[in-house]
């Protein structure tokens, strides 16, 4: 009972189950997973190249301004800076993509007194109105700055870096600037702003949340960022130093070469993954990329596989709940039947299982239940009754047995006056009642009868038998009748009336006492054994009639025997030679024999004890069958009858 | 478009209404601190700030100088609120110094003496780096192994003082390359417009890597090793300031190393101070860059060009005739100005009258 049927139930039910879904969430989330990332690189690389040549076409048309001047001046050598100046304006107002719009020539290398014209024009703060300047009046070289110095020393157009301009326009910007080649010499630059804040404006919205876009320099320093403090202050490259990612500086090179791509990196902060999708801006060298933290695009998901989990929950649940009813279901009847029984064994056996009803195995081990109760409550009682008339009949047996005890001589030792014998008897019945009886009387002053028979049967018939017997011989044995003339009229009187056919053997001796004489007569007993003194053993057989009892017109003869002083006469009933050991083998008449040369010496009372002790080890205290003995010993000094 | 390439934004603190309030006070100091009348007036406590020009835009090389104002090593060296001002692009810081327009002026040596040999009244205070950090850097590719494989090449150089060391050192080993302006920016050298850029280790070398380009690619002349380690960075003020206000100057050298010890000691609160000015000054900077200047500044403050240690300030004599005899050599000087006329120990002087 370490865990109750219903735990195991649910344990054998829920656990597979739970097995099973898990198995099919997993496959699944790893499935859409898989398919979410997909969707994702599709839509960063899409997304990624379309907005990258959206950029290189802003670029692209703002460079376009500056090379058609830059084409314009190099067939019309104008040199007024008038002109020049209306040209930016008209250009500004032209392209409303460019914040300004410059043309500085180079001074003639041989050197003048006047400084070359260098007109500047530029959108005001508002962006309505034109702002314009010459920048020869600035305190600086303007001819050190990259706008200027790229294109003179490379002798083709260029994009700078993006900058702040401390100009007239004091804004972050990137410029575009055209050499303005005369006869194959440097003569000065054509130079189109346009403002960070303008790209920063074409920067698309988002589509994930948490996406976020970045354009880089050719030097990979932010042109656009989210952080607003990164632009023109960090690169990819310083941000990678920072936070050691020698991952994110090998992004920043592939990127600044201008190529094309999707990559998965830790975040330079959190070091979550992200995917970074990169495509060039080849108009001026830049790279835009479209970041998305991995998280944001694996939230649908995630929020998918919480909602299989929770349904899981959900279910599992329902599932407990209808095992536990089951379980209910099953395990309530038969923790009734336990309690029923738990009664039954305390003794019960009232006890009923009831609410039972339906006709499953439960049903009918409830019925088989309640059916043995009710048989085994007849059967106790039954046994009860039983029990009670067994105590009354032993009672009256116990009684019986008592008045057929009395029956007996009862006086030990008998006949303490008369020393010229000694006699003794025993009776152990096998059963309650006996069927042997002994018996010894005088007849008169010198005649002394002596009796000892076995009633065919045993128990109450046989003692009612034996107690008949007995009164008989009693009543017709006198010193002038012969045992012979006894043991016929008892035949005759028994017999008549002997409906039953119960038979009884008697051997009836009247020993006279003087001379030691014995007459006797044996109705089919076993012949006694006359113990001379010398030792020698002598059977008193054969028998002189049949048995008593059946035949009325049997006939019985007398017999006669001496008993010299010290010999002794052992009377004895068939239970001693029949005793049987557990091998079952009989004591027989050589074990009596062999038991009386040992016990010869002895005192008769000691001799009828030791034979019932012999028998009763013989046959290892069972009772087998009723065991009587009688023994008589003419006294050694008997004064022989004058 | 008219700025340079300079990552900074907007402009520096001195065109305000308290730059001018503080112009008036200088001018005042100026005056007073010529005026042979008051001359022997001791400098009090209460003297008018004093200003400090840095020939550069906020960075951390002058990390010194700003711990030193941030800490208030200024203050309490009796010099006031010092003013710290800023240069601007084009600017030859150490011509404010004649111009009356500055009490304190750092600047490098060699363009120090180059002025002083030609009769500027400026006196060198203290020697902040022992060592030169200036390199010429090419590309590997380029094919430029040694010096003379520069010849015939583009090689950018900067104006205004910058240009005396690789000059010298062009002059020293026969190199004639075709010099072209160089920006302060390197995408010139990036985009291959320019050969060889000049650059300082803990500035321009840096911004290179920051631009993506490994150590590796490059190919570095340290123009230390070609027996031209000039020290550099230093600290002037007009002779005029002699011996008048001698203890306002060795107050304002030890503020400044006070400041100098407790930056290099104290680098993340150094490079926020740092960061903190530049965000003010509208530079656009990343904190790796300043972190690199101001490890690159402490090695250039405390070694020796021989390794050994160097004594916080020092300028030898020794030193000082050797980067003289250089310069003479190559013609930018006539004559090595004498010594003691050029460097004033402080030491000295606060025992003056």
């Amino acid at each position: 009972m370490r865990f109750p049927l219903r735990v195991k139930l649910i344990l054998a039910i829920c656990l597979p189950l739970l097995a099973v879904y898990l198995t099919v969430v997993i496959l699944d989330y790893r499935r859409s997973k898989q398919a979410a990332l997909a969707q994702m690189e599709n839509y960063l690389t899409e997304v990624t190249a379309q907005e990258a040549g959206v950029l290189d076409e802003e670029l692209s048309s703002i460079a376009q301004v500056a090379r058609s001047t830059g084409q314009f001046l190099q067939t019309f050598a104008h040199r007024e800076s008038m002109e020049l100046e209306r040209l930016a304006r008209a250009n500004l107002a032209a392209e409303e993509k460019i914040f300004g719009f410059g043309i500085a020539l180079e001074a003639p290398a041989a050197g003048g007194a006047a400084k070359p014209p260098a007109p500047y024009v530029c959108r005001t703060a508002d962006g309505q109105g034109l702002r314009s300047m010459d920048i020869t009046s600035v305190s600086f070289d303007y001819t050190r700055s990259d706008w200027y110095l790229l294109p003179k020393l490379l002798r083709h157009p260029a994009w700078t870096d993006p900058y702040f301009d401390e100009g007239i326009g004091r804004i972050l910007m990137c410029s575009y600037s055209v050499p303005l080649l005369r006869d194959e010499e440097f003569a000065g630059v054509i130079v189109a702003d346009v403002s960070l804040e303008h790209i920063r404006r074409q920067v698309r919205k988002t589509h994930y949340p948490g996406e976020y876009r970045v354009i880089i320099s050719s030097t990979g320093t932010f042109i656009y960022h989210p952080e607003e403090s990164f632009v023109l202050a960090e690169s990819i490259f310083s941000l990678a130093e920072w936070h050691r990612l020698p991952a994110l500086a090998d992004l920043g090179r592939v990127m600044i070469a201008g190529r094309q791509g999707v990559l998965r990196l830790p975040d330079y902060q959190t070091g979550r993954p992200k995917w970074y999708a990169f495509a060039g801006v080849p108009a001026a060298g830049w790279s835009l990329a479209v970041v998305i933290p991995e998280e944001e695009v694996m939230a649908p998901v995630r929020g998918w596989l919480r909602l299989q989990l929770y349904s899981l929950l959900a279910g599992l649940g329902v599932i407990l709940i209808v095992v536990m009813l089951v379980s209910n279901w099953i395990t309530r009847p038969l923790e009734r039947l336990a309690a029923a029984v738990r009664t039954v064994a305390q003794g019960d056996l009232d006890v009923q299982v009831k609410g039972i009803r339906s006709r499953d195995e439960i049903g009918q081990l409830a019925a088989t239940f309640n059916q043995m109760v009710i048989d085994l409550k007849a059967n106790i009682e039954a046994t009860i009754r039983e029990t009670k008339a067994r105590q009354v009949i032993e009672r009256e047996l116990q009684v019986a047995r008592q008045i057929q005890t009395s029956l007996l001589p009862l006086e030990r030792p008998p006949f303490p006056n008369r020393p010229e014998f000694s006699l003794d008897a025993e009776n152990e019945p096998a059963l309650v009642m006996a069927g042997d009886f002994y018996d010894f009387w005088l007849l008169d002053d010198q005649h002394l009868a002596v009796v000892i028979a076995d009633v065919s049967g045993k128990g109450v018939p046989a003692a009612m038998f034996m107690a008949v017997t007995r009164t008989t011989l009693r009543n017709f044995a006198t010193p002038s009748r012969s045992p012979r003339e006894v043991l016929d009229t008892a035949n005759r009187l028994i017999a008549a009336d002997n409906k039953e056919m119960m038979f009884v053997t008697i051997f009836c001796g009247h020993y006279h006492i003087p001379t030691g004489e014995l007459v006797f007569a044996n109705a089919g007993h076993n012949p006694p054994y006359l113990v001379r003194q010398n030792g020698r053993i002598e059977s008193l057989g054969p028998s002189t009639g049949p048995i008593l009892g059946v035949f009325p017109e049997a006939e019985y003869e007398d017999a006669h025997a001496v008993l010299k002083p010290g010999d002794l006469l052992l009377l004895y009933t068939d239970g001693v030679t029949e005793a049987q050991n557990p091998d079952h083998q009989y004591l027989g008449e050589a074990g009596l024999i062999a038991l009386l040369q040992r016990l010869r010496p002895e005192s008769v009372t000691t001799i009828c004890r030791a034979i019932v002790e012999d028998v009763n080890a013989y046959r290892h205290g069972e009772g087998q069958d009723d065991v009587t003995l009688v023994a008589l010993r003419r006294s050694a000094d008997t004064i022989p009858p004058t | 478009m008219c700025g340079l390439h300079r990552q900074r934004v907007g402009d520096v603190a001195a065109r305000g209404p308290l730059a001018i309030a503080c112009w008036g006070l200088l001018v005042n100091v100026v005056v007073s601190g010529a005026e042979p009348g008051r001359s022997a007036a001791p400098p009090t406590r209460t003297a008018a700030p004093v200003v400090l020009k840095l020939h550069w835009y906020p960075q951390a090389q002058f990390a010194g100088y700003l711990m030193a104002q941030d800490q208030g090593f200024f203050r309490a060296a009796g010099l006031g609120d010092a003013e710290i001002r800023w240069s601007t692009a084009g600017e030859r810081c150490l011509d404010t110094l004649t111009e009356g327009d500055s009490v304190f002026c750092t600047g490098w040596l060699c363009d120090a003496l180059v002025r002083r040999g030609h009769g500027e009244p400026i006196v060198h205070l203290t020697q902040i780096t022992q060592k030169s950090a200036m390199l010429l850097v090419t590309r590997r590719e380029s094919g430029i192994t040694v010096p003379a494989d520069m010849t015939g090449r583009r090689v950018g150089l900067w104006g205004g003082d910058f240009d005396v060391l690789p000059r010298a050192f062009f002059r020293k080993l026969h190199v004639q390359p075709e010099i072209v302006p160089q920006s302060n920016s390197m995408v010139p050298f990036l985009r291959g417009a320019v050969s060889v850029a000049s650059a300082m280790h803990y500035n321009e070398y840096h911004k290179l890597l920051e631009a993506g380009l490994r150590p590796e690619e490059l190919r570095v002349f340290t123009l230390a090793e070609y027996g031209l380690d000039f020290p550099e960075d230093g600290l002037y003020c007009h002779q005029r300031c002699w011996p008048d206000r001698a203890d306002q100057c060795a107050a304002l050298v030890r503020a400044v190393q006070q400041g100098w010890d407790y930056a290099l000691e104290h680098e993340a609160e150094a490079l926020d101070v740092v960061m903190a000015y530049c965000r003010r000054a509208e530079v656009r900077t990343s904190r790796s860059h300043q972190q690199w200047m101001l490890r690159s500044m402490a090695g250039l403050i405390r070694d020796r060009p021989d390794g050994t240690p160097a004594p916080w300030g020092e300028l030898s004599e020794s030193v000082y005739q050797a980067v003289g005899r250089e310069l003479l050599d190559q013609g930018l000087l006539h004559a090595v100005p004498p010594f003691a006329e050029f460097h004033r120990p402080l030491q000295t002087q606060r025992k003056g009258p």
